[in-house]
């Protein structure tokens, strides 16, 4: 058996390794950052209470964002949420087009937000999408194909060359 | 601007330094706590065994029936029908008798013989890795939630048709090791492909050697993976999916499968795959029948009693009903 100090070794270097990855990733369904915060506390929280054995890395990876876009769904269904509104995110730190071009892909609706986030951002192909999704491949594909085309509509061809 | 100016914005996105150590070891302490006082709730996933065995236990109330109407004081309307002397399927009476219940179950039912199962077979091999005959073989668990049945199969798929494996290769695409697979059409049940047509299919997992798979996919900690320094660079390496395994050159398969096209970045041109994974490929079991093989720890490809099956003739009358 794993010993305490070895566990929290193991997970600190998880934590370390995808927070960037789930952090973003909640980011992009619940456009709040204290929001993202407690998501990704408690994707590692499950993390850490099913311990699942993976063969591989990316295995691991797909399973950390699977659990993350339920946790996000979850959040955005659950009665908490319905009832507050979050406070619009200060991007000002950010350079101006930078502000500007996350606003716009924010502002899309959670159907083609999300494909273009894992697309863009994590470099996954439309059928790993479907997995992380739980959608068809064909539908991400169509899904990522009018986000693309209701971005290019807003900021030309500038979303990505 | 770079050339992928969203990723560049979002790296920049800021968030709190939320996982520090006290951070991380407060999470541990709050899973353990969690784990500690979880109360007893029927998994998720066993919802769908109760429901099956309720489905099945409405079939025993209902076979009786349909098998012999004219024992009960009701009539049903297929039987009415069928005494006015219209040709029906037993199919389509159970429908028209409003049984909710699938074509393949009901002709199970009435007593015709088929061999065509919605079943899965039991998962009999052990996920993970085994070295057998100087290869490795791994088989993940994927975290799929609702297996299909052969009438979503056969509704949901462009593309049905029996071929031939003539090519298969890996190909790696985002640290993923898939197969691309020629399979040359011997029979079209649905869709617009004609026997002799070359289809490429797509599929995850594949065949190569385990230097290759470490060169191809980088993995950003070592310290959990499997890989053991010891075994050879040029030690073939397989990959599957729930003990299922890509096609491979001569296997003959009846495809359920769908356009993917430009899902792999350095292939133009029309591709396809099969539906559900390795739910949409049956291989070749005798004269008339397909089967999906049953769950291996290696890909040799065998049959137990549980593999779902189906004879062409169950498919064309699937497909027809389907219409």
């Amino acid at each position: 058996m794993e010993s305490p100090a070895d566990l929290s070794e193991d997970i600190s270097v998880i934590v370390h390794t995808y927070s960037t990855s789930v952090l973003r990733f909640a980011y992009s369904y619940v456009k709040n950052r204290s929001d993202s915060e407690d998501i990704a506390q408690d994707v590692f929280i499950t993390y850490i209470q099913k311990a699942p054995p993976f063969d591989h890395e990316m295995q691991r990876k797909a399973w950390i964002m699977k659990v993350t876009s339920n946790k996000c769904k979850d959040y955005l269904k659950s009665s908490w949420k319905k009832r507050v509104t979050s406070l619009p995110e200060n991007l000002g730190y950010l350079p101006k087009e930078e502000s500007i071009l996350i606003s716009y892909v924010y502002d899309l609706d959670e159907k083609y937000r999300i494909p273009i986030h894992l697309y863009y951002f994590e470099g996954y192909s439309v059928e790993e999408i479907a997995r992380i999704t739980g959608n068809k491949s064909a539908t991400v594909a169509s899904w990522l194909f009018r986000g693309r085309a209701m971005l290019k509509t807003m900021i030309g061809d500038g979303f990505c060359e | 601007m770079s050339s992928n100016p969203y990723k560049s914005a979002v790296e920049h996105l800021q968030f709190d330094e939320a996982f520090d150590e006290q951070t991380i070891a407060l999470m541990i302490d709050a899973a353990q706590r969690k784990k500690a006082i979880q109360p007893f709730r029927i998994p998720k996933s066993s919802w769908r065994y109760i429901a099956a065995a309720a489905v099945i236990v409405l079939l025993f109330i209902a076979v009786p029936l349909i098998k012999d109407p004219q024992n009960t004081n009701e009539i049903t309307t297929a039987a009415a029908m069928t005494e006015a002397g219209y040709e029906i399927t037993t199919a389509a009476a159970m429908t028209e008798a409003g049984y909710e219940t699938t074509t393949v179950a009901a002709m199970t039912a009435a007593g015709y013989e088929t061999t065509a199962l919605t079943t899965q077979s039991a998962d009999v091999y052990s996920p993970g890795t085994v070295i057998e005959d100087g290869t490795m073989y791994v088989s993940s668990t994927t975290s799929r939630l609702e297996p299909r049945s052969m009438n979503e199969l056969v509704n949901v798929a462009d593309n049905i048709f029996t071929g031939l494996c003539v090519s298969s290769e890996p190909v790696f695409q985002n640290d993923f090791l898939y197969t691309l697979s020629k399979v040359q059409v011997t029979a079209v049940f649905k869709g617009a492909f004609q026997v002799g047509d070359i289809v490429p299919v797509i599929e995850m997992g594949g065949r190569t050697t385990i230097g290759e798979y470490r060169k191809e996919t980088t993995v950003e900690i070592k310290d959990f993976d499997h890989y053991d320094d010891s075994i050879s660079a040029d030690t073939k390496f397989v990959e599957g999916m729930d003990g299922y395994y890509p096609l491979k050159v001569d296997d003959n398969v009846l495809l359920f499968a769908g356009d993917t096209s430009g899902f792999l970045n350095d292939f133009t041109g029309p591709l396809y795959d099969s539906y559900g994974d390795y739910e949409g490929k049956m291989y070749f079991k005798n004269e008339n029948v397909y089967a999906r093989n049953t769950p291996s720890n290696t890909d040799q490809i065998t049959f137990d009693d549980k593999s779902a099956s189906i004879s062409l003739d169950e498919l064309k009358l699937l497909i027809e009903d389907s219409k």
